[in-house]
């Protein structure tokens, strides 16, 4: 109780207000910024937060974090470009709704989704820490393996023609993801005597080129800006009030995601990116309507952004409390706490508890401060892209593009490379390959690779190394789910035919 | 008009090129660097196979880039690659006023006609927003953009 | 005429040359990293940040360039940079000692730098869980030896420092342990909490920040480090082990001797500075510039020249 009133008193103070709201609003537009990552901008903070007090300094980093996750929803939403990987899956649905004269109904729904999304993931550090920490170390290289496994069954549901061809880019994906140094074994592949080939296919590089160009191409094709005026109808809908209600009317597809994202976040290098495919993927297969996924189903929407948000504060339960960064942004983190000698684990809950708890707690402020600010934000960048005649926006989005792939790496080999693979993109999409599964790949297809070499590795001595794969409990575990998901829609479809000769039969009935 | 296309062929021949490119470079390397790329390889030309053996039974047939303007498509297109070239030769502020400027006007001029005027103005809007969002960049966030033979 | 053409040029040459340093530095200047931010070298770039441009009065910027273990970076450093002082790169060792033997198409070469200063040393440990049954260096060596290859010990990457202190120990000691990498230290951590390796190879920060989580068996450092007191090293144990990772600046060939004379200055100034929180995080700090920085290099090189030979015989062998 004492703890409880420190903790406040150190929370209700103008600056650390004020630092709440810069944060998050220097992450919304990072976040919205194809290319600028959470964790770059926390980096560039860094010296900065050195001259703060720790807490001070962690409470600017915590809300630059909560925000840059939810501002990649804009982009997502405007011009179907995911601004972090975080949003993928964001838009899916956001952007097919702007379409139809949605966006501002779209954004409502993400802000207060994020919130919410947020909010639990807080709840879950300040509640449940030591034994998701438990959880989080029984996940070794093979589990990871599986892991990805289980991800690249989603490919079957995130491609809307051919599954085939859904996998066909999924292992076309996997294989940009191999360019480079090996992650084990640390020799060369596939760089074709080109040394900056070294550094691989970045997946945020590919992640631009594969959403926002063939985009561009489509908007120069039709002479048209992307998105239609919100029609009246809508604008009632995009209210905040209505944003609220309608998020609520789903708790299940709610808390089902916001456990996904606590899940997937405390899994050491997966996080957000993961997190957001899964549960969109899930509230898909738990909808009564999966016909209306892709052409703006509110439900994957929502799925989406609270489980990415859930991340931010749920990977801070490894790292508190063991040391472990899950995602970038939380080694930039983890840097700033033992600069000012605070060591994960234990004591940072009991003796320097004030300051723990009030980082927390600042995290949940971040995600209350994220409904305002988003909410205006969003209307006006909204407003500025439906204004923008389209001979001007198409190439303001390629600026843009330009300058955040660059930004990225410093590397204008990275801009040559998001534009080679945009255009292969463009010219795949034609045949029937989608974008999502190639970026899925790219993402898994590394850790994957790990997991199976390290495993592999792990098993020298054993008669057989690849049985090393199948030892450990969760690994079962792992594989029993990949198992149903993949099964899933062809059980489901099997159903379904079993069950409609009936239906006919029933139609038939002649009417008394 | 385009001809309807059979995409399970066409894609599926893609992927073994795609795989045949890859196989081609995986270079000299150890056995644990590559034996997960292998895999994939194999792999990639398996579900080519598929396609092809799909394309060749039971194709399915659409047309492919019908919709809209395609020498718009290319344009752009060119426009793009251009623009990026030339950021290493002439920098980025240079280059990005020149790219952004000249597909601003292509584009336009499916609309309207493009007159001197019409084309200063936008010149205005390029310059402010392109020196916008080199500040941000360069000034703010110290990235090291290129600069090329103009600009220090 | 000729001459005096020559000789006028070349003054002018000289004259401006000596008026680009006189008034160095006089714009910002730019610090590539050439690994993600948060890492060690990010965070040891960051904190000097303000501290060097306190020392220098310009600004100074540090940008990431992230990329092949570092490679991506210092290769396009030692293409493109000019020899002038306003670009400077981080540099590792053994990374710039290893890769350009081991890898093909690395893109650049060890003494291709203008080493600055070695600022820092982060000595290689052998670690184990607390609960491990291995309680000495000379528990972990007989099982070894009577297990060959059971032992699991993970580190961070391929032929890294982690990698080639391994291979090290398994000369040394004439045992056969499997190495497994990973990518940085970050997952290291849970592979260890989680029970999934049997001992890490890693840097002397980790234990001092997983505390009496792990038990660390040894250091190869020279004389024990200063974070952890209770950690005896490979030498007091009777193996001649030293080695680990060095982090230092370096700017392009060819710029002149003033201007790293400057910049040494600066970063030793601010080094002193970081020492107070470095220390305690299990760093050794060094202050090796001029003569002495290319002197560790090649040191280093040398040490670790019988364990780089094996791996390229073992390659050839295949």
């Amino acid at each position: 109780m004492e703890l409880f009133w420190t903790v406040s008193t150190q929370l209700v103070d103008p600056f650390v207000f004020f630092l709440i709201l810069g944060g998050v609003t220097a992450g919304l537009f990072v976040g919205a910024m194809p290319g600028l990552t959470a964790a770059m901008a926390l980096a560039v903070l860094l010296p900065f937060t050195f001259k703060l007090p720790p807490l001070h300094g962690l409470v600017a980093l915590g809300a630059v974090y909560m925000g840059a996750i939810y501002g990649g929803s804009f982009a997502a939403i405007l011009v179907n470009t995911p601004g972090t990987p975080s949003s993928i899956a964001t838009a899916f649905e956001g952007y097919p709704m702007a379409k139809d004269g949605r966006a501002l109904e779209a954004i409502g729904l993400a802000t207060v989704s994020s919130a919410i999304g947020g909010l639990a993931g807080v709840f879950f550090l300040l509640l449940l820490s030591p034994p998701l920490a438990r959880l989080s170390i029984q996940f070794g290289s093979a589990e990871y393996f599986w892991v990805a496994m289980l991800g690249l069954t989603l490919i079957a549901s995130l491609s809307p023609g051919s599954t085939l061809k859904g996998f066909l880019g999924g292992s076309i994906g996997m294989i940009l993801a191999a360019v480079g140094v090996a992650p084990i074994g640390g020799e060369n592949r596939f760089t074709f005597g080109m040394p900056v080939l070294q550094g691989g296919v970045e997946m945020i590089v590919a992640l631009i080129g594969f959403f926002v160009i063939p985009e561009l191409f489509n908007m120069a094709a039709h002479g048209r800006a992307a998105l239609a005026e919100v029609t009246i109808e809508s604008k009632k809908r995009g209210t905040f009030l209505a944003a609220i209600r309608t998020v609520f009317s789903m708790p299940g597809n709610l808390i089902r995601s916001c456990i996904i994202g606590e899940i997937v976040a405390i899994i050491p290098g997966a996080g957000g990116s993961i997190a957001n495919l899964v549960a969109y993927n899930e509230a898909k297969r738990a909808s009564k309507h999966p016909e209306r996924f892709g052409k703006g189903a509110v439900e994957g929407l929502v799925a989406s952004e609270s489980s990415n948000n859930v991340t931010v504060a749920g990977s801070m339960v490894p790292l508190l409390t063991l040391g472990i960064p899950g995602a970038p942004p939380d080694a930039v983190i983890l840097g700033v706490m033992l600069m000012h000698g605070l060591r994960p684990g234990l004591d940072l809950f009991t003796v320097s508890g004030s300051l723990t708890y009030g980082f927390i707690i600042s995290m949940g402020l971040a995600a209350l401060f994220m409904v305002p600010v988003g909410l205006l934000g969003g209307r006006l960048i909204y407003r500025v892209i439906v204004k923008t005649p389209h001979y001007l926006l198409v190439p303001s989005i390629a600026l843009v593009t330009i300058l955040g792939t660059y930004a990225l790496r410093n590397s204008l080999s990275d801009v040559v490379i998001m534009l080679l693979l945009g255009t292969s993109g463009f010219l795949l999409k034609e045949l029937g390959v989608d974008s999502a599964p190639i970026v899925l790949g790219l993402i898994l297809g590394s850790i994957a690779e790990m997991g199976f070499v390290q495993t592999l590795l792990r098993g020298t001595s054993l008669e057989h190394p690849w049985t090393m794969l199948f030892q450990n409990r969760l690994s079962q575990i792992i594989i029993v789910l990949m198992v149903l998901s993949f099964a899933s829609p062809y059980l489901s479809s099997g159903i379904r035919r079993l069950k409609k000769p009936l239906d006919v039969l029933r139609e038939e009935e002649p009417p008394e | 008009m385009m001809r309807r296309a059979n995409t399970d062929l066409l894609s599926g021949i893609l992927g073994l090129a795609i795989a045949g490119v890859f196989w081609w470079g995986r270079g000299d390397v150890g056995r644990l660097s590559i034996m997960f790329p292998h895999a994939l390889l194999f792999l990639l030309a398996g579900f080519s196979v598929a396609l092809v053996v799909k394309g060749l039974v039971r194709p399915e047939r659409r047309s492919i880039f019908a919709e809209g303007d395609r020498a718009k498509i290319i344009g752009c297109c060119a426009i793009l690659y251009v623009w990026v070239v030339a950021i290493s030769y002439i920098g980025f502020f240079l280059s990005s006023v020149a790219g952004f400027w000249v597909m601003a006007c292509y584009l336009a001029s499916s609309r309207r006609k493009v007159t001197p005027i019409l084309a200063a103005k936008l010149f205005c809007v390029v310059l402010a927003e392109v020196t916008f969002f080199y500040l941000i960049f360069a000034k703010l966030l110290y990235v090291p953009l290129p600069t090329g033979a103009f600009f220090n | 005429m000729k001459r005096a053409i020559v000789l006028a040029l070349s003054t002018i040459f000289i004259v401006s040359a000596g008026i680009a340093f006189a008034g160095y530095p006089d714009r910002p200047i730019t610090y590539i990293i050439s690994f993600n931010p948060g890492g060690e070298s990010d965070i040891t770039a960051r904190l000097q940040e303000p501290l060097l441009e306190e020392v220098l009065g310009v600004a100074v910027n540090v940008n990431h360039k992230p990329g092949g273990g570092g490679a991506v970076a210092w290769s396009e450093f030692q293409r493109t940079a000019k020899p002038d002082g306003y670009t400077l790169i981080g540099t590792n060792i053994p990374h710039i000692i290893g890769q350009p033997l081991l890898r093909k198409d690395s893109g650049y070469e060890t003494d291709g730098f203008n080493m600055i200063m070695w600022f820092h040393f982060t000595p290689n440990a052998l670690i184990v869980r607390a609960d491990s049954p291995f309680k000495t260096l000379k528990d972990f060596i007989d099982y070894a030896k009577a297990h060959p290859k059971v032992i699991t010990v993970g580190g961070s990457g391929t032929y890294s420092a982690n990698h080639l202190e391994t291979l090290r120990l398994e000369r040394e000691a004439g045992i056969k342990l499997t190495y497994i990498p990973h990518t940085g230290t970050g997952p290291l951590a849970p592979a260890i909490l989680g029970g999934h390796l049997s001992a890490l190879m890693n840097y002397s920060m980790l234990p001092a920040q997983l505390g009496d989580k792990v038990r660390v068996l040894a250091v190869a450092s020279e004389e024990r480090v200063e974070a952890l007191p209770n950690a005896p090293t490979f030498k007091e144990q009777g193996y001649d082990i030293v080695g680990g990772a060095f982090r230092g600046v370096a700017a392009p060939k060819g710029t002149p001797k003033e201007i790293i004379a400057k910049l040494a200055d600066a970063f030793t100034k601010a080094n002193k500075k970081i020492a107070g929180k470095q220390v305690p995080m299990g760093f050794v700090m060094t202050y090796a510039t001029g003569d002495d920085a290319q002197a560790l290099v090649d040191k280093m090189r040398k040490s670790y020249s019988d364990v780089i030979d094996d791996i390229i015989k073992e390659r050839e062998k295949k």
